[in-house]
Order: structure tokens, then C-alpha cells, then sequence
């Protein structure tokens, strides 16, 4: 542009902004006249005016307050009777406070308003009578506001703090269903009912002013607030700024009426219109009216209808669809008139609703696949979602070392949302399983009153969880004896979720079966087996009821189904063999029973069970044998099973003597005791009879006898069966009947969806990472690399399970980043063989060809014919030194051609062969990662995103309507979409996430199928700490030893001076300080509070802990006691991090970033304001800064770590303090420690540990970890220098597979 | 701040307002460590709830810096547009330093240390800013004045109009378009 054309540009502008904003386009056209270029730059221009708001409104010392010493309110300060507690957002308004009222000790939300608002008198004085009006408005869907005030010249609000989102953020992470979406709608037209009543209007309504609080009470912001920024606008300017400054660009003009476009005066059918906006939002999951620009989304209310809400979701009523329409009808006198007529009209469409979905739970529904059935997801933590469907998955394997490793699952998911019930649920289930006579390798004592605790607080946060009342009713029926209870908790968990397999299982197997009614308990089992076909545990427990229904023949064909599904499962086996001991078959059962021992693990039971049948046969040394073996060991062993072996050995005061253990120690196989037949010859003792009148079968007795003569009423039960069978259809017929058999059917049949849009599924589960996975088109398979054989492979497997194929077994070089071509029969990978370059091979892993010498992330062109590349690796984004080039290749000439002028990596084509996303490094300090596409024969770049958070790897959906990608925006690594053109690669509304938060779980490798689904790679560093013993002399190391395992994610470690102890901190949601002894033993958190903490650091006598923490709200050096006790702040300048003690115990070097890169030397047992400071010398280069590390022996050095701008750490140096020089000794490496001949650091780079000899100036490597899936983080070093203490990063990474149902 | 560094600082000051433009290089770091020690007093919390009057800070550091007398300081407006073009010129570097935050090894891994980002949002915008300022001061120079003035300054409308001798109703123009020019710029 030169200086002529901006003035032409800005004389026109000038004008436009004077006129109003209805007037501007008319304007434009005429003084544009044709010229188009020159209208859209104004009409640019004219949205930035509108978008700018606050910008540069305060001036830049202002602004950069907070980055110079503090901000205007700060976490600890007060204003007037409210303590601040954090900031937590801005509006357009203002920024947003937590807030303490320090007179009612309840929380409340501050909203500041901005200062150049409240120079204008006349203003404030109008938004407080407005703000008063508000206030005085008293409804539950309203949120009250409690308080204005102001100190100086800041002006605040105190509002009322509501636990929840806004509408616009539940609106992004989910759809909402239809009954949610006439809830909420139905609760903001009651507030503006109430609002119209009293007067006001609201104006403003739009999702990010609906607030949903946890227990889904609806409440609507801002109300009064509108009208701060109103003050009969002098020029369209001002009105211009009215509109914007409320919020967030693009996210008011949707929802104006066409009243407000136009600047007419509003009243109450204004805000009926904008809740019509709404909720179509909120059905549609896109506004009504929508536009690139305010200016077109303004056309589009005043001159288009929106586009009718079916063509987004299928099931929607046309009823709906009605109300819809009248509240956004454009001439007002044709809307609903009041709020009242809405809420009215919204109600019934409810109730009606309601009903139809009531009808529809008591037909149960079949679901077959285990892990969707458990795709109800409520909690948005990913973590904790993963972690529990991988304990479920665990779970249901059933054996001893799986159930624990559940438990371990189960538990993550704990820390990582303790308000999740399910992983509760999941405890309880590990913990009946562990515990009951399956497995039974914990004592039931020891194991059912965790079940239950863990149930009951499962209850505690979801009284409706069917699934923890089953676990509750478990243990009450198992454990317990409490028959009552038991039942009514069983019928609850059914009547809760009639298609919640366990609960019908646990019904019949524990409950029926022990009140003898065996053929009801095995109607409830086949139930459950109907319903989860896949379980294993159901389908052979079937076989043991039959068992104990004398039904032998029955048990034996069902069993021996069961082994052809699973020839593992180790219940199938000893159940088998309990059948042939019955039948008399000895031989066969101590086969069988042989097998289970060989599956059982630790286990005791199929032991137990074999002695039984040894005493049988008649081979009584072989029983006594195993029978002593059994009495001595250490692991659990049922005592109801020893008293079995006694039986069947004739000894009956043994058998008797062992079954009151049994009773004492609750062994839950004694719940069968009135049917078990093990125990006929026992049944007419008087001491059989007492025993089971103790645990409340008395009862049962009679029909236990009935059994044994009735072993041979197969047929007749059978009957009995079939007819309780056809009464039961004989009611649901009627019923049918009675409600419209023919309205049921077609609901029936066609079965709506109201079923989230997204669920997930787990891929892979090796230990290790499994990176690039690429679907094949039609979704059955997925292609991805993995190292598990020693080097990186690719591996095929189908998506629903299975082995995996190692497609690339004979290559001994490295192969990676699968890409599967578009009709699926082959697939490009990058390999490194012969040198490097791109192959494609026949997706079966036959017939490698090499297609280019160079280049990675092979993808293709939809047409097959050409593959696109990038010529970078992509190890670790930020440091990547070169630029990555975009090339295309021809596969069949070979033929190459330069794409991209530009830094472009993981290029992928869109759908109709269109355009070409990629991403970019950041180009300017500031700026991050970002995505841009390009047209598909080269052109100029579109950007995507813009670089203000860090957003790779686009894939494009197989519609080409989104792209998809891996963001951390919004604060941690997820899986992001926006709307785009694939013709022009304009992005339309802002993106919105697609999988929601996982704090330590990083989303990477999208790969797209042509049927929607998503595969990703999610990946999460496992930190552990380790020691290993050192050889100073030598540098030699020896073995690792684990300190810790698990997922308290410590680092960091320091050891004390004696060598005892270590302390680490936990880097996770929460930063602990942790104290624990060299072995990992006695580990306690020394900061067990809400702040982080990190870096800690011993005193030379051992006494104390020197660490960073940011409990005051910024990074302040701490010191503590050893113990946690004598907390004391050492500085207060803020921005400090790091704290080596020098080893006389005087001096602590601490390094700033504010308010310039510093390192400073302190005395630990000074206050702040007696400190002298000793500031090391300035570097020549003031961009770079060192951070001092480690004091040498003499006290006369610092080692330390070169920090660049850019954050990366350059190397290590050593400051010496007398010269006051710096020696910088290497350009890589960290976290540098002196050894004690005051001569060598020892220091880490890459997973590798080196030590350095300042005096050669030379280095060695002294301990490399050669997998290349694992870091080092910083080594400590004992004071003897014969033990290095680290912390070991694995990384861990499972290909998980996402469904996006389009509704 | 000892009396020879007063001494110096005046002599600095008396030659740059003479012509000597390295004498405003000397200038910076000198005068930048002062206001931000005021900064900081201003800040501290026994001052909570007293917003910040930018152009209060730089006439408290000039009088308590400079021997006024000595100084050739022509009219009014040379003051401030000497503060504004300091308090660019040091607010600006200051943010370049914090424009980039500390990544740790790899976009993946976790931030080793978050205190250093607490305000690289706010940092890196000040600094595009500043190259979007440039840019427009090739177009436009008494708009990208009168942005100084007001944005690095913190004079309001009225004062700008004062320094610059044009109307308040022009300097509202200007800083309309301005600012939506330079708006535009920085979201592309």
C-alpha cells in the first residue's frame, strides 16, 4: 500500500463509520463504484473497527502492567469487602474475578469494568440505576447481582458465583440433546418472563450469557449490564462499538433482532427473538444466521430464513421447528408477544417428549459391544475416561493380575476426576471380583468392605448408577447375608438400567441362586449373556449354575461352547471339571483341572477344587498332599473349599471345623450352601442346619433337599421355563396394546438416536508408543508404526481387535508414518533403508518400491496418482532448525514438483483434491505452530489458524467440510475442527474442540477414514525415579534401580546430604513436594495444599528444603523444614525459580525473568528486605540469560544453563565469582551438578548422561538410555558420588479410534 | 540513585535534547531501570486500587531525574513526545524479552516453568504493535504520532490535540482509523 492509497482508503473509511451501520453498505457501493478491491478493503476495515474494541484503548504501560510488577487486582488483594482469589477471564467488558465477600464468606464473581468506560459520568451514573433495576430482580434462573462499587477509579460489580459453564462452552464440547436443549430454553424464558415483568429487557441474550451450573440449574447473565454501553450513540461509530464491546465479535451479531440491526428501539420481543437464536443454536449446533463478516451476518437476519433445522438433526419435532419460527420472525408484531406464550409452547413440546421416551426405556435395547456400552461418558476429563475404559477392559479379563492392574486404572481415573463415579463402580467391581470365590485371591474380609466403601461413595455422587448399586447389592447378598437388602438393592440397579448386563448376572448368580431358585437364576444370567455376548464370566457362569442345578448335561454343552469362544478362561475349565467330578468322570475333571491351575496364576481355587477330586477317585495320598500344601501356604485358600475335601475324604468334623472358618471369615461360597452339592452327604446334621440358619438360608433348605431328588427332572423344569417365558410376553402384549401398538412399533423400528455424537474405542495397548496411525478408506483396518520389535515397523491390524501384522519384518531399518492410498490397496511409508526416501508396498506388507530418495509423512492425492511430502522429520517442533519444503511426486514418472515456497510439514490433501492443509512454524516471536492450506497446484497460502496457540497436524473430514486438527489451545493437547471451504480455504466460525480436556494426555497423528472415523495417536509421558550406583573414577554405572513406579509423575530429585532421603515433585494437576527415603519407601507429600510447587532443593545440613512456589500467585523462593514444617518466603520480586544451596550453607543462587533475565545470589537466612544482593554479572548478549544450577565444592563456582529467548536451554557454563566471568563449555545439555573433586559436572543431554572435565575441556558419555521411547530428566548426585539418582520418561502412546456421527 | 548518577543522567538528557542520538541509546537502560523501581513502589500493595496514570509515572521520573533548569525542553509537547518515544522505546524491548516464552524441549512436553508466560500474551502483542506502528508511520506519519502519543504515552484526546495543535474532533478521526488499520494488520 503507499501513503496515497491510505489516504483515498481512510477518507472513505472516515466517512463509512459515520454513517449507520445499515446505511454503510449503500454507501460503500455507491463511493466504491466498481472499484471491488478498494469496497472490500474498506469493508475489512470497517469489521477490524468493529472486532477492535478495548484495543489500544489502555495505554501500553497499562497493559504491560502485569508483566512489570503486578496487574490492577491481584489474587490476595481486596477491593472494598472482597478478597480476590484469582482472575479468571476477560469479557469484552472488563476483565473477571473469583472473588471471597469477606462479611458472608461466600464466593462471588468481580467483574471490573474498564477505566476509559467510567470517565463518562453519564454513563456510569445510567448503568448503575440499570444495575440496581437488575438487582432487584429475584428469580432462580436469574443470577443476582449482589453489589456495585468502586475504589478509586475501578468500578466493579459483585455477582453471584455459579459452579458451571456457559451455554457456549457446553455447546462446543457436546451437542446438546433435544430435552436439554427445551430445558435450558425453557428456564432463560422464565427469567425474561420474570425480567419483562419488572421492566427490563435483557438485550443481550446469546450462549455465552446462559450459565449451566452442575446440577443443571440455568442461569442468565448480564442482564442491566447491556445497557452500560448504550448512551444514545452520537455517531454509528459509537453504536458500532455498543455492539462489540459486550462480548465477543461475531458472537452478538447472531443474535440480534432485526430491530436492533436496524437501531430501532428494543422491547421484549427482542430478547424472545434472540432466545429463538438460541435455541436453534443449540438444536443445530450452528447459529441461524451466519456470515463471514458482522456486515453479512446482519444481512442475513434482516433479509434470509435460516436453513430448517431437520437438515442438521433428523429426529428434530416439527413442533420445535414451529416454535423456532415464531420467535424469529422478522416482523415482531408476528412473534410471540410475551415470554409466557413461549415458555408455554416449550413445556409442552417437553412433556410430550418425555413421555415418548419413557415408553421407549421400558423395551430394553441390545447392545453388543462391551466398551460402547460404557461410551456414556460423565465427565469431560479424558484422562480419567481412558483410564477407566482401560480398567474396564482389564476387569472383565478376570484373572488376578489383570483385576489389580484395573484397579491401578481405576484409581488413575480417580485422581484425575474424583467427582467420576464410574471409576468408583469400577474399584467396588476389582474388589468383589479379587474377593469372591472366582478368583478369590484376596480374603473376603479383606476385600468387600473396600467394595463396598468404594460403592457407597460411587452412590454418594450418583444415587442413580445402576452399576453401583449392583456392586452394592453384591456385597450385601455375598458378604453380608443380608437377603433383604440384597434383593431390593438388585431390583433398584435393574429397574435403574434394565440393560445393564451385571446387574442381571450378579441377580441370578448371587441372589436367586443362593435362594434356590435356580431356573430363575439362570433366566437372569442367560439374560445377561444376551446382553453382553462377549463376557466370559456370564456365558461359563451358566454352565455353573447349571452345575448346581444338577442340570449336568446342559452344563457340559453350555461349558464346552464357552471353550470354543475362549480356550484361556480359566472359570471355564475348573467349572468343566466341577461337572465331570459330579458325573463321575474323574479322570477328565483332574484334566481339566490341570488347566485351569496352568491359567489360574496365583489362585488358589482350581488347588482346592483338584484335592477334592483326588479324595473322589479314591487317591487319597495325592489329596492329603495337596490338601497340606494348601493348609500351609500364604495366599488366600477358601476355607468352604477345604471343608469340601474333608467331606469328600469322610472326615465330617473337619468339614465342619473348616466351614465355621468359612463362616468366620465370610467365604462367599457359602451363600450356595443350601444347593451346593458338594455338601449333600452333610445336609441332615443338626450342625448343617444351625450353619445355615446363621446365614439366613434356612429357608432354602427344603428346596436344596428338593434338588437332590429332583436331579432328574430336566424336562419338567424346562416346561416351567418355557411357560414363565411366555408370560412374560403375554404382558408385554397387552401392554402394547394398551399404549398404540402401532406408533411403538415404528418408534421401535426406527430406533432415534439420541446417543452422543462422538464415542470412543482403544486400538492398541502395547507397552510403548505406537505412533502415525492411518485408517484404511473403509475403516476396517489401521496401519501404524511401532518400535516393539527393536527398531520402527509398520504394523496392520483390524480396527475391531486381533493380532497385528508386522507388514515390514524384514527390514531392519527404521520404517514409519504408514499412509494408506485412497482405494486402499496400498501404502506409502517413510523408511530408511538404502539411505532414506519414500516406499509404497501392497498394504499386506508385499512388494516394497522405492518412489523418492527423500522426504517424510508420505500422503496422498485422492486421484492415487501423486504423493505429497514434507522434507522434514518432525521431531521436536520448537527446534527445528531448517525450513521443511512441500513437494508433490508423481508415483507412476517419478516425477517431482516443489509445492510450497514456505515451511509446510504433514501436508495432506482435501477430500476433492482441492487444496493442501499443512503446518507451519511460527515466523515471528510470539507466533506459534499454525495451519495454512494451499491450493492444490501451488498458490498462495490461506492461513488456518493464526499462531496463537499451537495447532498441527490437519487432516481434512471425508466431506471436506472441516479440518481437523491437534490443538493445545484452551490449555492442554486436543483434537480441534473448523469449518472451511475447500474450494477457498476461508475458515467460517471459530474452531471448536472436538475432544475435550486431558491434562497429561497429548492428542497427536490424525488419520481419517472415508466413513468418519478419527484415529489418533494419544500419547502421555510416564515419569518415574530411578538410582544407579557410579563409579566417579571410572564414569562407569551399573544397573538401574526403580525408586518409584506408578503415576505420581515425580522429578527433579534431590538426595539429602546424608543420602537417606530424596525429595521430588509431582508434576501433574497438582505439584507436590514429595519427601520419601533412597528406596521409594516412606513417601509423604510435604505441600499437601492447592498451590504448585517445584524444584526443591536440600540444605547443606539437611535440615531443610529450599523450593519454588507459587502460592502468593506468582514464583517465589520458599524454605521449609525437612518435615514440612516452618514455612518461610525468601523472596519477593517474583518470577524466581531454582534454589542450589552452596555447600557452607550461605548462599542460594536464584535466577528472575522479571523484571530482566537474572541469576542473584542470596542468603537463605535473611529476610528479603536485609538481603544484599549480589547480581552475577551481565551477559553481553542481554537476550540470553543464565540460570545457575549447582555451587562447586569450594563455593567458588556456579555451574549453570544457558536459557535463549526462545525458552530453549543451550548448554551449560560456569560463572565464576571471583572474576565475575562466564566460561560457557558446550552449546547442548542440562542441568549441570559439580562431582566433589571440584573439577567434572556431570550433565544431561537427549537421554544421555555425560560428564565434563572443565580442566581437558573435554566430555564422555557416561550412561545412554538406548530406547529411544525414554529421557532423562535432571540426575542429583549423592554426596559420596556414588549414586546418581534421575528421573526415567517413558513415553507412552495408544491408538485410539474416534466415531463422529453426524446427527 | 547517587548524585554523579543524576549528574550523568542530566548531562545525557542536556546532550540528547541537543541532537546527540547516542545519547538516547546511554539514556534507556539508565532511566528504564528508574521507572521501573517507580513502577514497582506504584504497584506495590499498599497502593491496590489505584489504577496506573501512565503519563503521572513519566513527569514523577523526569522531575525526580533532572535538574529541569538545565534541560532545553522547547514547549510541552517536546516533553511528552520525548516520554512517549522513551516509554515506546523501553516497553517495547522489555516486551521482546518476554515475547518468547520458555517452550522446554518440544511443543509435547509440559512447560517446565510457567512464570515466564504469565504475560507473553500481552508481551508479544505490544511487540506487533510496534512493527505495525512502523508500517503505518510509512503511511500515515501523524497517525502513527498521535497512536504514540496516546498508546506508549497515555496522553488522552485532549491532551494529544494540545501537543499536536489540532483539533480534538481530527485526533478522534485519526485514532479511529488508526486503530482500525492496525487492528487489521495485526489480525492478519
Amino acid at each position: 500500500m503507499t501513503p496515497e492509497r491510505w489516504q483515498q482508503i481512510k477518507a472513505l473509511l472516515d466517512s463509512a463509520l459515520e454513517r449507520d451501520l445499515h446505511q454503510q453498505t449503500a454507501f460503500l457501493d455507491e463511493a466504491c463504484a466498481g472499484d471491488a478491491a478498494l469496497r472490500a478493503e474498506i469493508a475489512a476495515l470497517i469489521d477490524s473497527y468493529a472486532r477492535a474494541g478495548n484495543f489500544i484503548e489502555r495505554p501500553a504501560y497499562e497493559v504491560m502492567a502485569g508483566s512489570l510488577t503486578e496487574s490492577d487486582l491481584v489474587p490476595g488483594g481486596e477491593i472494598g469487602p472482597y478478597k480476590i482469589i484469582a482472575r479468571v477471564g476477560s469479557g469484552g467488558m472488563g476483565d473477571i474475578y473469583l472473588a471471597s465477600d469477606t462479611r458472608l464468606g461466600r464466593k462471588v464473581v468481580l467483574k471490573a469494568l474498564p477505566t476509559h468506560f467510567t470517565k463518562d459520568l453519564e454513563r456510569v451514573h445510567r448503568f448503575q440505576l440499570e444495575a440496581r433495576a437488575a438487582s432487584a430482580l429475584n428469580h432462580p434462573n436469574i443470577i443476582t447481582i449482589y453489589d456495585i462499587g468502586h475504589l478509586d477509579q475501578l468500578h466493579y460489580i459483585a455477582i453471584e458465583f455459579i459452579d458451571g459453564d456457559t451455554l457456549r462452552k457446553r455447546i462446543k464440547t457436546t451437542p446438546l440433546k433435544i430435552a436439554e436443549a427445551l430445558e435450558v430454553a425453557s428456564s432463560v424464558a422464565a427469567a425474561l418472563f420474570a425480567a419483562h415483568e419488572a421492566g427490563i429487557v435483557h438485550r443481550d441474550i446469546k450462549p455465552e450469557n446462559i450459565m449451566l451450573r452442575g446440577d443443571g440449574v440455568v442461569k442468565v447473565l448480564d442482564f442491566g449490564l447491556a445497557k452500560l454501553a448504550e448512551s444514545k450513540p452520537s455517531s454509528a461509530a459509537d453504536q458500532t462499538l455498543f455492539q462489540t464491546e459486550q462480548g465477543i465479535i461475531m458472537g452478538t451479531a447472531p443474535y440480534m433482532s432485526p430491530e436492533q440491526v436496524r437501531g430501532l428501539t428494543v422491547d421484549s420481543r427482542t430478547d424472545i427473538w434472540s432466545l429463538g437464536a438460541v435455541l436453534y443454536e443449540m438444536v443445530a449446533g450452528r447459529p441461524p444466521f451466519e456470515g463471514a463478516t458482522s456486515m453479512d451476518v446482519m444481512a442475513a437476519i434482516l433479509e434470509r430464513e435460516p436453513v430448517p433445522l431437520v437438515r442438521y438433526r433428523s429426529t428434530v419435532p416439527t413442533e420445535l421447528e414451529w416454535i423456532i419460527k415464531k420467535a424469529l420472525r422478522k416482523d415482531r408484531d408476528e412473534r410471540y408477544q410475551t415470554a409466557k406464550e413461549l415458555l408455554a409452547d416449550l413445556r409442552n413440546l417437553r412433556q410430550r417428549l418425555k413421555f415418548e421416551e419413557e415408553l421407549e426405556q421400558s423395551l430394553d435395547t441390545v447392545d453388543t459391544r462391551i466398551l460402547d456400552r460404557e461410551a456414556r461418558q460423565p465427565t469431560d476429563n479424558v484422562d480419567a475416561y481412558h483410564a477407566y475404559l482401560k480398567g474396564r477392559y482389564c476387569w472383565n479379563k478376570r484373572t488376578d493380575e489383570d483385576v489389580k492392574k484395573a484397579i491401578e486404572y481405576f484409581k488413575k481415573a480417580i485422581d484425575a476426576d474424583p467427582a467420576y463415579a464410574l471409576p468408583y463402580v469400577g474399584l467396588a467391581d476389582a474388589y468383589i471380583v479379587l474377593g469372591s470365590f472366582g478368583i478369590a485371591t484376596l480374603a473376603p474380609k479383606e476385600a468387600f468392605p473396600k467394595a463396598r466403601q468404594a460403592a457407597e461413595r460411587a452412590l454418594e455422587i450418583d444415587d442413580t448408577l445402576a452399576e453401583a448399586h449392583a456392586a452394592l447389592a453384591y456385597c450385601l447378598g455375598g458378604y453380608d447375608w443380608n437377603w433383604t437388602l440384597c434383593e431390593r438393592e438388585f431390583k433398584r440397579a435393574l429397574e435403574l438400567k434394565p440393560g445393564y448386563a451385571t446387574a442381571h448376572h450378579w441377580y441370578g448368580f448371587i441372589y436367586l441362586a443362593a435362594m434356590g431358585r435356580l431356573d430363575e437364576a439362570i433366566a437372569e444370567v442367560k439374560r445377561a449373556n444376551e446382553l453382553e455376548p462377549l463376557a466370559l464370566p456370564v456365558s461359563s457362569n451358566i454352565g455353573l449354575l447349571l452345575y448346581i442345578a444338577r442340570r449336568y448335561d446342559e452344563a457340559l454343552e453350555q461349558l464346552h461352547e464357552n471353550l470354543e469362544m475362549e480356550r484361556s478362561f480359566v472359570y471355564t475349565h475348573w467349572e468343566m471339571a466341577l461337572t465331570y467330578e459330579q458325573l463321575g468322570r474323574y479322570d477328565e475333571a483332574i484334566a481339566a483341572f490341570q488347566k485351569a491351575i496352568a491359567l489360574s496364576g496365583t489362585s488358589t481355587l482350581p488347588r482346592a477344587l483338584l484335592a477334592r477330586t483326588y479324595a473322589l477317585a479314591g487317591k487319597k495320598s495325592e489329596a492329603t498332599a495337596l490338601l497340606n500344601e494348601l493348609t500351609e501356604t500364604q495366599s488366600y485358600v477358601s476355607p468352604y473349599r477345604i471343608a469340601a475335601i474333608h467331606a469328600a475324604l469322610g472326615d465330617e468334623d473337619r468339614a465342619f471345623k473348616w466351614l465355621e472358618h468359612a463362616y468366620d471369615g465370610r467365604d462367599g461360597w457359602l451363600i450356595w450352601l443350601a444347593v451346593d452339592p458338594v455338601f449333600d452327604d452333610l445336609r441332615d446334621d443338626g450342625r448343617f442346619t444351625d450353619l445355615l440358619d446363621r446365614i439366613g438360608l434356612l429357608g432354602v433348605r427344603r428346596l436344596g433337599a428338593a434338588l437332590v431328588s429332583k436331579a432328574e427332572d430336566g424336562p419338567k423344569r424346562r416346561q416351567a421355563a418355557a411357560l414363565q417365558g411366555g408370560r412374560l410376553v403375554l404382558i408385554v402384549a397387552s401392554a402394547l396394546v394398551l399404549l398404540g401398538l402401532g406408533y411403538l412399533l415404528i418408534r421401535f423400528l426406527t430406533k432415534p438416536t439420541n446417543s452422543p455424537a462422538v464415542n470412543f474405542q482403544q486400538v492398541t495397548y502395547q507397552s510403548g508408543p505406537e505412533f502415525f496411525p492411518s485408517l484404511s478408506p473403509d475403516g476396517k483396518s489401521i496401519a501404524y508404526a511401532s518400535r516393539v520389535s527393536g527398531n520402527w515397523d509398520i504394523y496392520l491390524q483390524n480396527v475391531s481387535g486381533g493380532n497385528s501384522l508386522n507388514l515390514t519384518t524384514n527390514s531392519s531399518a527404521d520404517d514409519s508414518q504408514p499412509s494408506f492410498s485412497p482405494n486402499g490397496d496400498r501404502l506409502a511409508f517413510r523408511s530408511e533403508r538404502e539411505g532414506g526416501g519414500i516406499y509404497i508396498m501392497n498394504a499386506n506388507g508385499e512388494s516394497p518400491v522405492r518412489v523418492s530418495d527423500f522426504g517424510y509423512s508420505p500422503s496422498w492425492s485422492p486421484d492415487g496418482g501423486h504423493i505429497l511430502i514434507g522434507t522434514e522429520k518432525i521431531p521436536q517442533p520448537s527446534t527445528r532448525p531448517t525450513k521443511s519444503q512441500l513437494w508433490k511426486i508423481d508415483i507412476k514418472t517419478g516425477e517431482r514438483q516443489r509445492i510450497s515456497e514456505g515451511d509446510a510439514l504433514q501436508p495432506t490433501f482435501s477430500p476433492h483434491q482441492k487444496r493442501i492443509a499443512y503446518w507451519s512454524r511460527p515466523d515471528r516471536y510470539g507466533q506459534r505452530e499454525h495451519i495454512l492450506t494451499i491450493p492444490a497446484g501451488g498458490g498462495e497460502a490461506v492461513a488456518v489458524t493464526d499462531g496463537s496457540s499451537t495447532d498441527l497436524n490437519p487432516v481434512w473430514s471425508p466431506d471436506g467440510k472441516y479440518l481437523y486438527f491437534s490443538s493445545n489451545r484452551g490449555g492442554s493437547s486436543n483434537i480441534w475442527r473448523v469449518a472451511i471451504d475447500e474450494d477457498t480455504g476461508v475458515t467460517s466460525g471459530e474452531p471448536e474442540a472436538v475432544t475435550t480436556i486431558g491434562a497429561t494426555t497429548s492428542v497427536l497423528h490424525l488419520s481419517f477414514s472415508r466413513n468418519g472415523q478419527l484415529a489418533y495417536s494419544a500419547q502421555t509421558e510416564i515419569r518415574n525415579l530411578r538410582s544407579t550406583s557410579f563409579s566417579p573414577t571410572q564414569g562407569a554405572f551399573g544397573k538401574p534401580l526403580s525408586i518409584t513406579e506408578g503415576s505420581m509423575q515425580l522429578w527433579f530429585p534431590d538426595v539429602s546430604p546424608d543420602g537417606e532421603w530424596l525429595t521430588a515433585y509431582s508434576m501433574g494437576q497438582q505439584r507436590h513436594i514429595f519427601i520419601m527415603r533412597t528406596d521409594g519407601t516412606e513417601r509423604r507429600d510435604l505441600t499437601p495444599d492447592n498451590y504448585r510447587h517445584s524444584w526443591p532443593r536440600w540444605s547443606p545440613d539437611g535440615q531443610r528444603i529450599a523450593f519454588t512456589s507459587r502460592r502468593t500467585g506468582d514464583y517465589e523462593l520458599w524454605i521449609m523444614n525437612r518435615d514440612g514444617s516452618g514455612l518461610r518466603q525468601l523472596t519477593q520480586s517474583a518470577g524466581g525459580h531454582y534454589s542450589p544451596w552452596s555447600v557452607d550453607g550461605t548462599m542460594i543462587a536464584y535466577s528472575i525473568h522479571t523484571p530482566k533475565n537474572d541469576c542473584v545470589v542470596i542468603h537463605p537466612d535473611k529476610s528479603w528486605s536485609d538481603q544484599k544482593f549480589t547480581y552475577l554479572s551481565a551477559l553481553s548478549d542481554a537476550s540470553l540469560s543464565f540460570e545457575g544450577w549447582s555451587w562447586s565444592p569450594d563455593g567458588k563456582k556456579l555451574a549453570g544453563i544457558k536459557h535463549l529467548p526462545n525458552g530453549v536451554h543451550s548448554g551449560i557454563g560456569i560463572y565464576d565469582l571471583e572474576s565475575k566471568t562466564y566460561d560457557w563449555l558446550t552449546d547442548f545439555g542440562d542441568w549441570p551438578i559439580w562431582l566433589n573433586d571440584n573439577r567434572r559436572l556431570l550433565f544431561v543431554s537427549q537421554g544421555t548422561l555425560f560428564l565434563f572435565d572443565t580442566e581437558s575441556r573435554e566430555y564422555q558419555q557416561v550412561m545412554i538410555v538406548t530406547d529411544q521411547d525414554v529421557d532423562i530428566g535432571s540426575p542429583a548426585l549423592s554426596r559420596d558420588n556414588r549414586t546418581i539418582y534421575y528421573t526415567y520418561v517413558a513415553t507412552e502412546a495408544d491408538i485410539w479410534l474416534m466415531n463422529i456421527a453426524t446427527n | 540513585m547517587t548524585e554523579a548518577q543524576t549528574h550523568e543522567l542530566t548531562q545525557l538528557l542536556i546532550d540528547w535534547s541537543n541532537g546527540d542520538q547516542s545519547a538516547f541509546d546511554r539514556l534507556i537502560p539508565l532511566i528504564g531501570e528508574e521507572l521501573r523501581r517507580l513502577a514497582h513502589r506504584y504497584m506495590s500493595r499498599e497502593r491496590a486500587g489505584h489504577t496506573l496514570q501512565t503519563t503521572a509515572l513519566v513527569n514523577e521520573a523526569f522531575v525526580r531525574l533532572v535538574n529541569r533548569k538545565n534541560v532545553n525542553w522547547q514547549n510541552r509537547a517536546h516533553f511528552f513526545g520525548i516520554s512517549a518515544q522513551l516509554m515506546r522505546t523501553i516497553l517495547v524491548d522489555h516486551a521482546r524479552s518476554h515475547a518468547c516464552a520458555k517452550r522446554g524441549g518440544g511443543a509435547f512436553k509440559l512447560e517446565l516453568d510457567e512464570a515466564l508466560v504469565i504475560s507473553q500474551q500481552k508481551a508479544s502483542e505490544v511487540v506487533a504493535l510496534d512493527d505495525a506502528l512502523k508500517e503505518l508511520a510509512r503511511l500515515d506519519p501523524q497517525q502513527s504520532r498521535i497512536v504514540e502519543l496516546r498508546f506508549f504515552g497515555g496522553l488522552t484526546v485532549e491532551e494529544t490535540a494540545e501537543v499536536l495543535h489540532l483539533s480534538p474532533a481530527t485526533i478522534k478521526r485519526e485514532w479511529s482509523t488508526a486503530k482500525a488499520w492496525l487492528y487489521h494488520a495485526l489480525a492478519k
